[in-house]
């Protein structure tokens, strides 16, 4: 299991951002109107926020970042890394972390590459970029987590359409002697990586004419290829199964209790799956916070989504006991234990 | 399974917002007699996995027609 303790690294600031088109589940017409009340109850999600076309995770993720760097007054010159946690970067290369990097100005000193992961995405990017930290390491991070799902979704897919939301964030991490230790576990299981995937576009099937062809499913879903698959009942039996024992060995590593945490932030995936992960945990409603009815699903940005969505103040410093856990698409599955001490967080923003 | 059928039956009509208290029995077609989707199937899969901490498939429940048939998976997934 790879459990890692970062050291020194403190979270400054927290920022995200959304495309304003708001499409809402009532108007989603392949839904009668018994399956909009059940999908909106039990899947939580009520509406969510489209990219209009020529939007990339480029754009949300400048905007998060640029807003975020204002508020802490942060010198860009001393920035010595930015890192993009994504699934839907602007090109297949580079790495769209360097497009980023131009847009904001960023100095020629400072690094930039992208990590390849979407609902456990942030917290490895927190454990990735935190491990690379330190006295003779980088001490000045921006981390983006932003997805842009819409692109890849099949209007008549029933399973993915309604579920997923555009989304960005941007993370500023600094080093910092007196910050406490974060602490991480971090798991994957291969075998079942096409639970959650793409077919087609990558280098194993590259994109053709057939790849754009529809081809029709049971329960009437069409889809072609470049398309989100997802298979619900796979990532449901893994979710609960999982991630309830990684959060209660995090606790016990990190020589904690359930009851001590002030707020467990969980990746959005599915209300109904986070539910069970909560129960089965015995932890109150009021610590377990979602954002998933107002911007669905948006993969690697949906956990810092949610902290801005119920801390953000942009006249506030958040400090808490905190636990982050993200889980889906690998598969993976990542926990971390946080100490947010003097941590500005910005109230969501809308992309304009 | 520590559960009879009859509390079973119980903690179903509990999930279930059209499902009122007594509207449920074993021989119940819970496929034809409430709207059964697969949005109401994870419903019924996380009560019974917070319950009695058993996995459901869908391949599980395909044979599964009654209450009663649901019932015996879950005890048999519990021996």
């Amino acid at each position: 299991m790879a459990f890692t303790i970062s050291e020194n690294v403190a979270v400054r600031g927290i920022s995200t951002c959304v495309p304003s088109s708001v499409h809402d589940i009532n108007d989603y017409s392949l839904f009668t109107e018994t399956e909009k009340k059940n999908f909106i109850h039990t899947v939580g999600v009520q509406k969510r926020r489209f990219v209009s076309e020529g939007i990339c995770s480029s754009d949300l993720s400048v905007a998060a970042a640029q807003k975020l760097i204002d508020a802490l007054n942060w010198d860009k010159n001393d920035i010595d890394a930015i890192i993009l946690v994504t699934q839907s970067g602007d090109y297949p290369i580079p790495s769209t972390a360097f497009i980023i990097q131009d847009h904001l100005q960023l100095p020629d000193t400072c690094i930039a590459f992208d990590i390849n992961l979407g609902c456990s995405g942030y917290v490895i990017g927190l454990q990735t970029i935190s491990s690379m930290m330190g006295k003779n390491k980088f001490k000045k991070v921006i981390l983006l987590a932003t997805d842009v799902p819409s692109i890849n979704l099949s209007y008549h897919d029933k399973s993915t359409y309604p579920l997923f939301g555009d989304g960005a964030s941007a993370t500023a991490l600094e080093y910092d002697e007196c910050a406490k230790n974060m602490y991480f576990i971090t798991q994957s299981n291969g075998r079942d990586f096409d639970a959650l995937y793409i077919p087609h576009g990558g280098m194993r099937n590259f994109a053709g004419p057939h790849s754009f062809e529809e081809i029709e499913y049971e329960g009437g879903i069409k889809r072609n290829m470049t398309h989100i698959v997802l298979d619900g009942m796979r990532i449901f039996n893994f979710s609960i199964t999982k991630v309830p024992p990684q959060i209660i060995t995090l606790m016990e590593l990190c020589g904690n209790s359930i009851d001590e945490i002030d707020y467990f932030f969980t990746h959005q995936a599915n209300k109904i799956m986070n539910e069970t992960i909560r129960k089965k945990l015995k932890i109150q409603a009021d610590r377990f916070p979602y954002s998933i009815q107002e911007y669905g699903n948006t993969s690697s940005a949906s956990i810092p989504i949610t902290m801005s969505h119920i801390l953000g103040d942009p006249n506030k410093m958040y400090k808490g006991e905190t636990v982050l856990s993200g889980f889906g698409i690998g598969l993976s599955w990542a926990s971390a234990y946080i100490s947010f001490e003097n941590t500005l967080i910005l109230p969501v923003s809308d992309y304009e | 399974m520590k559960d009879s059928i009859e509390d079973f039956i119980v903690k179903i009509e509990n999930e279930f917002e059209n499902t009122p208290s007594g509207s449920l029995n074993p021989d119940t077609n819970f496929r034809n007699d409430f709207e059964w989707s697969s949005v109401n199937a994870l419903i019924l899969f996380s009560m019974i996995n917070i319950e009695y901490d058993v996995i459901l498939t869908a391949e599980d429940i395909q044979p599964a027609h009654t209450i009663s048939d649901l019932y015996q998976i879950v005890s048999k997934k519990l021996q």
